[in-house]
């Protein structure tokens, strides 16, 4: 087994939202929205997901001069990530409500 | 059956493609969501090819069956991201996500069609023909949403509200705190989130209070860029490594509690200090207690026999 990251609560909501749909990419935001929770809080957990192994991320692959825009980028589960995320869920002592009743799930277009 | 629940309109590329080219509003999202239409109908191919696929994959040889499982998930992840855009009203967005699903569905169904060709028919049946299918619609469909995402980015270049400017000097400076090799990194993924929360918010607060509330967690960033550790485990994983040694731990608090000592003997004499003593016991029972409730164990050299 490898080592686990500290299960806080923010962390078990990110895994959540990242396991309600492991092969789907997904950007900063949209899991933002998917957890419930706020900018900037989740992307240290990303990184240290990304550090042990469990998640890999991209870019995008557009060109930002010929979009006019920056980069989004992409995270996705790797598949130890898939397995090892669920066990620590699983495992993990505190009760997290459901993705959605914590904060309520929102579209990526209704983001406030 | 694959048939069936195609509309004749979902193959009739020829004409939308003559409507987005006659377009003259290309901001007007009502092309992405014909679009949208149009590949919902595609997602009702990816539908069937993922039953007939099904069947197929109980008789086709292994090789096959793997490729097989995965163009199922691929057609469904096609059908749910479909789904998932339709609700969206944000043009540049949704024509993005289809083409990111059209893609993706593409490039499986090319190589999928390719490995069918050498595969006898009567395992594949119907599959193959959907296969085929899929992939000549979703050549056409990609080439269209590319033509719409293009027009739509061109006539749409953000343009920067003061608040946004602050907004992304706010991002620019939290790069420059990251660790170096991080830092191009997150200052364009960070970027691109707040360009597309300006956009959506122009003119209103949002995009600053994303850079603020960004700017505030720079510090976990930076040490879970850095080490992968946040700085408040880094801390807990520290005083562990102490307190599991009485040498490390009384090495620690030994000087501290000399010190007072010295301190309190300087200013008001030997009675104080006798007062004082105390505080070695509460101490040790302090540690004592730390230990039982982090359930640290003190390291201890096994007898000699």
């Amino acid at each position: 087994m490898g080592k686990f990251p500290r299960m806080t609560l923010p962390t078990q909501l990110v895994l959540r939202a990242l396991l309600n749909e492991p092969a789907r990419e997904m950007y900063g935001l949209e899991i933002c929205a998917a957890a419930g929770l706020q900018p900037g809080t989740i992307h240290p957990i990303l990184a240290r997901f990304e550090d042990i192994g469990w998640l890999e991320s991209c870019f995008e692959d557009v060109d930002p001069r010929e979009v006019g825009r920056p980069r989004r980028r992409y995270y996705r589960l790797t598949s130890n990530g898939v397995e090892q995320a669920r066990l620590a869920v699983a495992q993990a002592r505190s009760k997290v409500p459901q993705t959605g009743s914590f904060g309520q799930p929102q579209h990526v277009g209704e983001l406030t | 059956m694959t048939d069936g629940n195609i509309s004749p309109r979902s193959y009739d590329i020829a004409s939308l493609d003559a409507y987005v080219e006659k377009a003259e509003n290309a901001t007007d999202y009502a092309y992405a969501r014909e679009l949208a239409r149009d590949l919902t109908y595609y997602s009702g191919i990816a539908a069937n090819i993922e039953i007939d696929l099904f069947r197929a994959a109980n008789s086709a040889p292994e090789a096959l069956k793997q490729l097989l499982s995965r163009s199922i998930l691929l057609a469904r992840a096609l059908r749910c991201t479909v789904e998932r855009s339709l609700p969206l009203e944000l043009n540049t967005d949704l024509a993005l996500c289809l083409e990111r699903a059209a893609s993706f569905a593409y490039f499986v169904a090319q190589s999928l069609s390719l490995a069918m060709r050498n595969v006898p028919p009567f395992h594949l049946g119907a599959g193959r023909d959907s296969a085929r299918r899929m992939s000549r619609n979703l050549e056409a469909s990609l080439r269209l949403v590319r033509a719409l995402t293009a027009d739509v980015d061109a006539s749409a270049r953000l343009e920067w509200s003061p608040l946004a400017a602050l907004a992304q000097q706010l991002i620019m400076l939290q790069a420059l705190l990251l660790p170096a090799t991080s830092r191009n990194r997150y200052m364009e993924e960070l970027e691109a989130e707040l360009y597309f929360l300006t956009k959506i918010h122009a003119g209103r607060f949002i995009p600053l209070i994303y850079a603020f509330r960004q700017f505030g967690r720079v510090v976990q960033l930076r040490f879970a860029v850095r080490t992968g550790i946040s700085p408040m485990r880094r801390i807990s994983v520290f005083l562990h490594w102490v307190l599991s040694s009485n040498l490390r731990t009384w090495s620690a608090i030994g000087p501290l509690l000399a010190f007072s000592f010295i301190n309190v003997y300087t200013r008001q004499g030997w009675g104080s200090t006798v007062v004082a003593l105390p505080a070695i016991a509460a101490f040790y029972a302090g540690v004592k207690w730390i230990r039982n409730r982090w359930d640290i164990e003190t390291k201890r050299k096994s007898p000699p026999e």
